[in-house]
């Protein structure tokens, strides 16, 4: 009966009281009470009783909602919202006694002038920013994601605020607080230590956003993994990821769904890298140590990111820590490294110096040398990244970052000639240089801005000297240089404004400025003779300017509880001499919730590029022209699909299938039986554009926890291409066309100081064109016909990597040692296939074959 | 400069990897025809016919000794050649091809598919004069040369192609090569263009000559003199040079550079055929049906001795 009368008066007061009556002053009775973990019901009968309060609910209401409270003197209202912070309850009072119970209601749009924002950003201790965490308000249930310079802003519905921050398993909990007005609260979350291995967000950030197809890493994750000759390689962990594939052996490009390597967005502290490979592919090319954290994206690309169409790979340097000194050595058989970091004022600024040099030609150069009289072989690559960060204030940071890396190598080599003793050296000289400034302020309570200023350089030379002498003079010198460079001047703005909870919105511009020389070549003759001489100075030069204006803006739009969308566009502007290309890029991401522990995503992207690599040896060589769009060569366009559902299986395991369809237009290439002459400078001539297309599945499963962890991923693609001029037309599959491809890596902990880890790939063998036989061409001749392009398999890659760590952990060091062995069974993979004439048989040659491999790690 | 980047880096390759004999398996391939023929505007002409050959199979490069060649202008037939020796085929008519004609050539044998081909004779290039000059220079091979000055009026309003020929008339054994070219004096395109030509169609009397096959992007503007830089290390009193600037079409310029690459890609010479590594380098053919090139050329010559 007693239910039947509450029931009622509540469907009467529910009809009678729309809003919530709080502008009318309730009587000012203030509450003690204190409850651990007490039915709701009870506290509500023991309210009713000492306060002379009517409380109208139904059981169903407050079926199993039980509270933990301290009020000491609140009043009433205050009190309330206390008790029902955590709850999905809210209240209604009338005649200062009835306190009607109901659902909390969706704020409506209207109501959000009287909420307030809290904002601020997410640190780690060391006051690293973090990227990616989750700030929850948790009895609100609403939360938002760090973004790329940890900044969060959320509007609080209620001003009881119970806020929650979590970072890879770290969480951080705040004691409820009350908002007075708009709060900047910054998060430091100590103690963050991210074990293990882990290439995907966070579970929460992996359903709770509408990106797709993004991989995560972190430097503690890089120097888990099996490495080449000991010596974590960002590059090469990427190319192990499902959908991202390697090329041949030792090589340092990335090939992102069918995509080529001058398609990925290579971005240090959101600069833009146009070569990411050594020479050769053996040493790494980004120093693991000075990396925070690096986002890889495949697809669904924000319309924050453009320029490139196949992936954006998007990696942080770290700031330095503002409390402490710290240091870390690294020592493996390529290279050693160095790391320092720390605070130059305490708490305010710090800096990171990063810096590494291989030794081969200090401890092998004389051996080498040795081996063949008059020869002497040098190579060397060095690099160096800086990092000052300074905290001007709550709202303010700026950094300043540096970044130069260098690769030498020489071969000189002399002989005896009749007419006097000849001299030859040749020389490879590639250097990378970055310098960017950045200033990140919050500018409101919801609105955050990042200025950037970069100016970046790549500069390619070869050089060879060849001097001919005899005792008593100089008879001849000539030279010859080479120079391909890349020069890039930019300023960035980027915002992110939360207008709602229901609206993130970001937009931004760039300007840039870039010199495009793809090749310079000059040549100088100089003879001592009694007659006279030839006049022998050659010279060209190709040069571009090249002047872009690009704009965005993105919205993400939380449509309900289960739907929510991001919509963006991308405005590029761009002027080479006399030419003029603009496009519109639209972008469109949906994620719907299946269930708590499932989510669809769908995306849509339009992209655009105005740059192309040529080459036609698909190996890191400085013999790679990278050439802007022109009057001849129009921008590349992509659309790009994908569908992907997540799932998390027993709490242990996430999986993750996604397929993908990606047409590519405006692609150039060399025209079948072209190929780059330097000398020639004659690249315009030999071009031809054509399509792409790829197509594909990933499957990605991981297990994040336990003292077994590790992933295993498949993709399952096809990659062909179509060009007016190669192959008579006709569709071909790409070379790097790899049907399967397969990872399965494990790391296991034992002992508390023991790690072993072992990752093994496979891969379908790389498409070649085969010759079938051979005609005479009438010039004396004999010439090579092929099959059709791309048509015969070479053997199918795989290699099994494994790595063993001892950590030994002392007061003030952390010692580690890896044993790593790559290519464990000694498989003798295809680098390339040779037809031997003379021998009429076909070798197979494979670079490296199984290597063993130490390391030494001490931070201090 | 790529030839030598490229060549340090194969042979460091192939010194530091591992290698394997492999078998494999090479799809079947269906042999055809290859007929490779010249004509030239004073008469000149040269048509063999040959088979391909399947890559493992070492025998020499089959003649075809029975195959009907057939040649036409425009849709006239003018003559069934006879065959001759070798896989040659010559002529018996004495017809000489005539400026801005259409020939086609058809070659038919049994049990392969008839090869057809087309082929427009040009005009000679407006050569107003070339002169050579008689002061030795040093070149950049260290070797005594001269240089050449070519007056070419070059229609700057069209693509033409060319190919240039030095004969020496001379005992002395070292190759008289053209040093480098250039489009106006003071700059320089380089000693690395495409080297080709046709051993039939060399002059036999001078044994020593170079031949180029040059686009007009260095030749388009008409008032621009070409200059040579001919090597030939000569300290004799009297010396013979011929020079040939032929009018070619873009058949046989495209057909003779992609040969040149093919012959200078430098892998070839040094590792066999690197598979793989490189993208394959297919000669570019205007034959139907079959393979080799129906070209013809049209010259201007002029001999040029120094005392």
């Amino acid at each position: 009966m007693k239910f039947v009368k509450k029931a009622f008066f509540f469907i009467i007061i529910c009809l009678l009281i729309s809003p919530r009556l709080i502008s009318q002053e309730p009587k000012q009775k203030t509450i003690s009470c204190t409850y651990k973990n007490e039915d709701l019901k009870k506290v509500f009968e023991d309210l009713g009783k000492n306060y002379e309060l009517d409380f109208y609910y139904t059981d169903q209401q407050i079926k199993n909602v039980s509270i933990t409270v301290t009020i000491n003197d609140k009043p009433l209202i205050k009190a309330l919202d206390i008790i029902l912070a955590d709850t999905h309850l809210d209240y209604k009072i009338k005649d200062d006694t009835k306190i009607v119970i109901v659902r909390k209601k969706e704020p409506k749009m209207k109501e959000y002038e009287k909420k307030k924002f809290i904002s601020g950003y997410v640190k780690s201790n060391s006051g690293e920013y973090l990227v990616g965490a989750q700030i929850i308000i948790s009895n609100q249930n609403i939360g938002a994601v760090s973004n790329d310079h940890g900044y969060y802003c959320i509007l609080a519905l209620q001003d009881s605020i119970r806020l929650e921050a979590k970072y890879f398993g770290n969480k951080l909990s705040k004691d409820i607080f009350y908002l007075e007005k708009d709060t900047l609260i910054n998060l430091v979350l100590s103690n963050i230590e991210i074990k293990g291995i882990s290439i995907t967000n966070s579970k929460d950030e992996a359903y709770e956003t509408t990106q797709m197809s993004k991989l995560t890493l972190t430097q503690d994750q890089l120097k888990s993994l099996p490495a080449f000759l000991g010596e974590p390689d960002l590059i090469k962990t990427i190319q192990i990821l499902p959908g991202i594939q390697k090329g041949i052996e030792g090589e340092g490009y990335l090939y992102v769904r069918g995509g080529g390597p001058e398609q990925n967005l290579i971005l240090l502290e959101n600069v833009p890298i146009y070569q990411s490979s050594h020479m050769l592919g053996l040493v790494p090319f980004f120093n693991s140590s000075a990396i925070n954290r690096v986002e890889v994206l495949k697809g669904g690309f924000p319309a924050r990111y453009s320029g490139r169409i196949s992936s954006v790979v998007d990696i942080d340097l770290k700031n330095g820590n503002k409390k402490e000194y710290h240091g870390n050595i690294n020592i493996s058989p390529l290279m050693a490294e160095l790391t320092l970091e720390g605070p130059i004022k305490k708490e305010q600024t710090s800096f990171i110096l990063s810096g590494r040099r291989t030794y081969i030609d200090l401890i092998a150069k004389d051996y080498i040398n040795s081996l063949k009289k008059g020869t002497n072989y040098d190579y060397q690559v060095y690099d160096i990244s800086v990092k000052i960060n300074h905290k001007i204030s709550d709202k303010d940071n700026i950094s300043l970052s540096v970044f130069n890396n260098q690769e030498l190598a020489e071969y000189i080599y002399s002989f005896e000639l009749p007419t006097g003793h000849n001299a030859n050296k040749f020389a490879l000289d590639i250097k990378n240089s970055i310098v960017s400034f950045e200033w990140n302020k919050l500018l409101s309570k919801n609105l955050n801005g990042k200025f950037q200023l970069f100016y970046n350089n790549t500069l390619n030379n070869i050089k060879n000297t060849e001097t001919l002498s005899n005792s008593s003079s100089i008879k001849q010198n000539t030279s010859l240089n080479f120079v391909s460079s890349i020069a890039n001047s930019s300023a960035n703005f980027d915002f992110l404004y939360v207008p709602s909870n229901t609206h993130t919105i970001r937009f931004g511009l760039n300007g840039s400025y870039q010199t495009f020389n793809p090749a310079s070549f000059n040549s100088l003759n100089l003879v001592n003779s009694t007659i006279p001489v030839a006049e022998e100075k050659y010279s060209f030069s190709d040069n571009y300017k090249v002047y872009g204006v690009k704009g965005y803006l993105e919205d993400d739009y939380n449509i309900s509880n289960k739907l929510k969308a991001s919509f963006g566009i991308s405005y590029s502007f761009y002027k080479v001499n006399q030419k003029r290309y603009s496009y519109y890029e639209p972008r469109a991401s949906f994620r719907y919730l299946l269930s708590d522990h499932a989510s669809l995503k769908i995306s849509y992207s339009s992209m655009h590029q105005y740059i192309h690599l040529l080459a036609n040896y698909g190996y890191s060589l400085p013999l790679e022209l990278w050439v802007p769009s022109n009057e001849s060569i129009k921008p590349t366009i992509s659309h790009q699909f994908v569908i992907g559902v997540s799932q998390a299986i027993k709490h242990q395991f996430e999986l993750s299938l996604e397929a993908y369809y990606k047409t590519m237009n405006n692609m150039i290439s060399f025209k079948d039986g072209s190929s780059i002459d330097l000398v020639k400078n004659d690249w315009k001539e030999n071009i031809t554009s054509g399509h792409g297309l790829s197509y594909g599945l990933e499957a990605f499963i991981q297990k994040k926890q336990g003292a077994v962890k590790g992933w295993i991923g498949y993709t399952l693609s096809w990659t062909e291409r179509q060009f007016d001029e190669i192959n008579n037309g006709e569709w071909f599959p790409y070379k790097y066309d790899r049907r399967h491809d397969f990872n399965i890596t494990i790391i296991k902990t034992f002992l508390k100081n023991f790690e072993l880890s072992a990752s093994w790939i496979y891969g379908t063998g790389n498409a070649i064109s085969l010759p079938l036989a051979t005609y005479d061409t009438g010039g004396g001749w004999i010439a090579t016909i092929y099959n059709k392009k791309n048509s015969y398999r070479l053997a199918p890659y795989h290699r099994l990597d494994l790595n063993f760590v001892y950590t030994r952990v002392k007061k003030k060091t952390i010692s580690k040692w890896s044993l790593g062995l790559y290519n464990a069974y000694n498989r003798m993979n295809p680098f390339f296939i040779r037809y031997n004439e003379e021998e009429n048989k076909f070798t197979q040659h494979s670079l490296f074959p199984i290597i063993p491999s130490i390391s030494y790690n001490l931070k201090f | 400069m790529r030839r030598l980047i490229f060549s340090n880096l194969i042979l460091l390759t192939i010194m530091i990897s591992c290698q394997k004999d492999i078998n494999v398996n090479i799809p079947p391939f269906e042999q055809k025809l290859v007929a490779n023929c010249w004509f030239t505007g004073d008469g000149k002409w040269y048509m063999k016919v040959t088979k391909t050959r399947n890559l493992l199979d070492k025998s020499p490069i089959e003649i075809v000794s029975n195959a009907e060649v057939k040649i036409y202008e425009g849709e006239t037939l003018i003559e069934i050649l006879p065959y001759l020796s070798n896989g040659i085929y010559g002529r018996s008519n004495g017809y000489c091809a005539k400026v801005g004609k259409t020939y086609i050539m058809t070659v038919s044998s049994p049990g392969y598919p008839v090869l057809k081909a087309t082929e427009t004779l040009l005009e000679s290039p407006d050569v107003n004069d070339i002169k050579l000059d008689t002061i030795n220079v040093v070149t950049s091979k260290n070797l005594v040369g001269h240089y050449a000055t070519i007056f070419l009026n070059d229609n700057p309003n069209t693509i033409d192609f060319y190919n240039i020929l030095v004969y020496r008339n001379h005992i002395t054994p070292i190759e008289t090569t053209i040093n480098n070219i250039r489009y106006n004096p003071g700059d320089t395109v380089f000693d690395d263009l495409v080297h080709f030509h046709v051993n039939e169609l060399i002059d036999k009397q001078y044994c020593h000559h170079s031949s180029w096959l040059v686009k007009d992007i260095f030749l388009s503007n008409s008032s621009t003199p070409t200059q040579l830089l001919i090597d030939h290390n000569s300290f004799e009193n009297t010396i013979s040079f011929r020079f040939e600037i032929n009018s070619i079409t873009e058949a046989y310029f495209k057909y003779g550079s992609s040969l040149g690459s093919y012959i200078s890609g430098g892998l070839v010479e040094l590792t066999g055929v690197a598979i793989s590594f490189t993208e394959p380098m297919q000669i570019k053919s205007n034959v139907e049906n079959g393979y080799g090139v129906f070209a013809s050329y049209n010259g201007y010559e002029k001999v040029i001795q120094i005392e």
